[in-house]
């Protein structure tokens, strides 16, 4: 596994490579602090550069955006008030008492460092138990494949934010729309009428462009401050150096918040559905309670605004098992870099562990050398990001909205699928306006061909019976761990949304 | 959005009623579990929450008569930006000759306008500026065939 390891770095520390993971990160720490713009976002309109790139430089730059975009986001929570991204949104509540306190440079520091020590845990975690999953995932069989992605699928439906209800209708939703298309089986063209464009199915490409990249841009267009910048933002005094040092020294006191988190973030990516703002609750709560002065919080306490921080960067790292060992993404980023792996013909699961060695070691390696890169550039960057929030930033949405089309019209080279992109752009605004969450109707679509095809193959095996399932040892294992995963991830929801009616009480 | 959840249910049940309709329409594989199997399944499911929806709409309209009204006003924007995007597509295929290099700059200015930008020569510039240079990346670097100009 090490020298697994080490020749994964090979490859991402050479220069052509590790380029477009700066580049990723550059971009990522850019897109994460301007509010409104998300890392997903910024991962979807690098879709289309990705097309004409090799499969290892493509998820080198997308690992760069993933990383920096969901740090960054906290610069903005801490030094004006504004989370970046929903992940960094628990952050205001502590990093923003220390801007006012004048210590904005000190917070911003340590956020960077805390965040850089979790992402590499939960990257050491996803690297040491990634590849044993997968090896164990090769005895799976059709009805076992069937049953994860269900698991998956009913996961991410019920706990996706917003009430059960909808959530339920968004799953339906992207079911239905997996039907159209040539039948896995039978290979009949269903609910195609006649279109050769419809028979291949419906575009990855544009559900998830237009639901988080074009839905994204409308949305954005009711938020006038976006159009006009925050206007001021504080100084910071003290140079970076002396930030770092303080920072290093903070992290020493802070070394069991920062274990926690880990712990947190890693559990929560690795339960599909809930995602790196459910995780920095989740890290926030969690310290509160093992907190000796839990006063503190909300007043500019270090430990808190460490909790959300490190459980949203290791969120990262435990998404990633699902993803890459059994093909279930479980937030919206890791669909994005499913999505990209797919795009140059590489599908995700356990043979991408024997047959795609080069690119899962190379993508475990520049998870570690993202997150370092991060800190390191995310530093450096703070006064120039500052100002760059405080500038009006109506030019970027052209481009963005651009690279939504290329991005789209690259999957298929054809118009159809922007023309589909564009419809769900459009519905994943209304929904987003109706308060129906987005998360599930994607991962529905993307999972429900797994488990029926899985499903039937594994009735042809069984002499068309289902009952015969249960004779299969991993096929009942699987079924208790799946029990076990629903139910506790509800009960850690059940806690987060208590968590938030107490906020707002 | 009690209106709205009343309205989505309705269409939930209609769409599931025409998806279980269209699959009587497919042919017997001989399989226990044919195509039409997960189409009927996922019908069924859309009428069950879709029927569940609207009951919840109405059940919860006779106590929300007072709320405020949908800021409808809100979608002015987004719905001029998806009309621009429609009306660039349609002439993007109606209009071959014009091609991705003279209908893309246009687009990114009124899209910069619709995020509020001014009318002013800048704006002209750089969406002049991004529309050609992504064109020369994509299609001349890259070799994504996109739908060229007859004159570019």
């Amino acid at each position: 596994m090490l020298g697994d390891l080490l020749s994964g770095f090979q490859v991402v520390l050479a220069p052509g490579t590790f380029l477009y993971l700066l580049l990723g990160v550059v971009l990522g720490i850019v897109v994460g602090a301007l509010p409104g713009l998300t890392a997903t976002m910024a991962m979807i309109v690098l879709l289309p550069v990705t097309f004409g790139l090799p499969a290892i430089e493509s998820i080198q730059l997308l690992l760069g955006v993933f990383v920096a975009g969901i740090t960054a986001g906290s610069v903005t929570a801490i030094a004006v008030n504004i989370p970046g991204t929903p992940a960094s949104a628990p952050t205001v509540l502590d990093g923003y008492p220390l801007t006012l306190q004048g210590r904005a440079g000190e917070a911003i520091s340590v956020m960077y460092v805390t965040s850089m020590v979790g992402g590499i845990i939960a990257a050491l975690a996803c690297i040491i138990v990634a590849p044993q999953l997968a090896a164990f995932a090769l005895r799976f069989g059709p009805p076992e494949f069937s049953l994860l992605a269900l698991i998956g699928m009913s996961l991410v439906i019920t706990l996706a934010g917003g009430a059960l209800l909808k959530g339920l209708v968004a799953g339906a939703l992207g079911m239905a729309l997996a039907m159209v298309g040539v039948d896995p089986i039978s290979g009949y063209p269903r609910f195609a009428f006649g279109s050769r464009d419809l028979e291949g199915g419906i575009g990855y490409g544009a559900v998830i462009i237009g639901m988080f990249g074009f839905a994204e841009v409308l949305f954005s267009l009711e938020r006038a401050w976006q159009a006009h910048g925050t206007g001021a933002v504080p100084q910071i005094a003290g140079s970076t150096w002396s930030h770092l040092r303080i920072a290093l020294s903070r992290l020493v006191e802070l070394r069991w918040s920062v274990l926690r988190s880990s712990a947190v973030g890693i559990v929560i990516g690795a339960l599909p559905g809930l995602g790196s703002d459910i995780a920095a609750w989740i890290g926030y709560d969690v310290e509160k309670r093992f907190a000796k002065r839990p006063e503190e919080f909300g007043r500019g306490s270090l430990q808190g605004m460490t909790g959300c921080e490190v459980a949203n960067n290791s969120e990262a790292g435990g998404a990633l098992i699902p993803a890459l060992t059994f093909g279930i993404p479980g937030d919206p980023q890791t669909v994005v870099i499913l999505g990209a792996l797919m795009l140059h013909g590489i599908r995700p699961g356990p043979l991408l562990f024997t047959q795609h060695q080069e690119v899962i070691w190379s993508l475990f390696a520049g998870l570690v050398a993202a997150q370092a890169t991060t800190l390191v550039l995310g530093l450096l960057s703070v006064r120039p990001i500052l100002w760059l929030i405080s500038r009006p930033h109506h030019l970027l949405y052209p481009a963005i909205t651009l690279f939504c089309i290329v991005g789209a019209f690259s999957y298929g080279n054809s118009l159809f699928d922007v023309w589909l992109m564009l419809g769900f752009g459009l519905l994943g605004y209304v929904m987003r306006k109706l308060g129906y969450p987005i998360v599930p109707l994607v991962l529905a679509y993307i999972l429900t061909p797994m488990v029926e095809s899985e499903f039937r193959r594994g009735l042809l095996l069984h002499g068309n019976d289902p009952l015969g399932f249960l004779t299969r040892p991993l096929f009942v294992g699987l079924l208790v761990v799946g029990v076990l995963s629903f139910w506790s991830a509800s009960a850690l929801l059940l806690q987060v949304r208590r968590h938030g009616q107490l906020e707002r009480e | 959005m009690v209106l709205a959840d009343t309205v989505v249910g309705a269409g939930l049940v209609a769409a599931g009623a025409v998806t279980g309709l269209l699959t009587l329409t497919f042919p017997d594989t001989g399989e226990r579990i044919g195509p039409a199997f997960a189409p009927r399944a996922v019908a069924g499911i859309l009428i069950v929450l879709g029927a569940a929806l609207a009951w919840q709409g109405l059940r919860r309209g006779r106590g929300a008569r007072r709320s405020a009204p949908p800021r409808l006003h809100e979608g002015g924007r987004p719905a001029a930006l998806v009309a621009s995007c429609a009306l660039y597509l349609w002439l993007l295929e109606s209009a071959p000759a014009l091609g991705f290099p003279l209908l893309t700059p246009p687009l990114l200015f009124l899209i910069g306008l619709l995020f509020g930008g001014r009318p002013t020569p800048g704006l002209a510039v750089s969406s002049i500026l991004l529309a050609e240079s992504s064109y020369l990346f994509f299609h001349v670097l890259l070799g994504l065939p996109l739908p060229r100009s007859a004159w570019f």
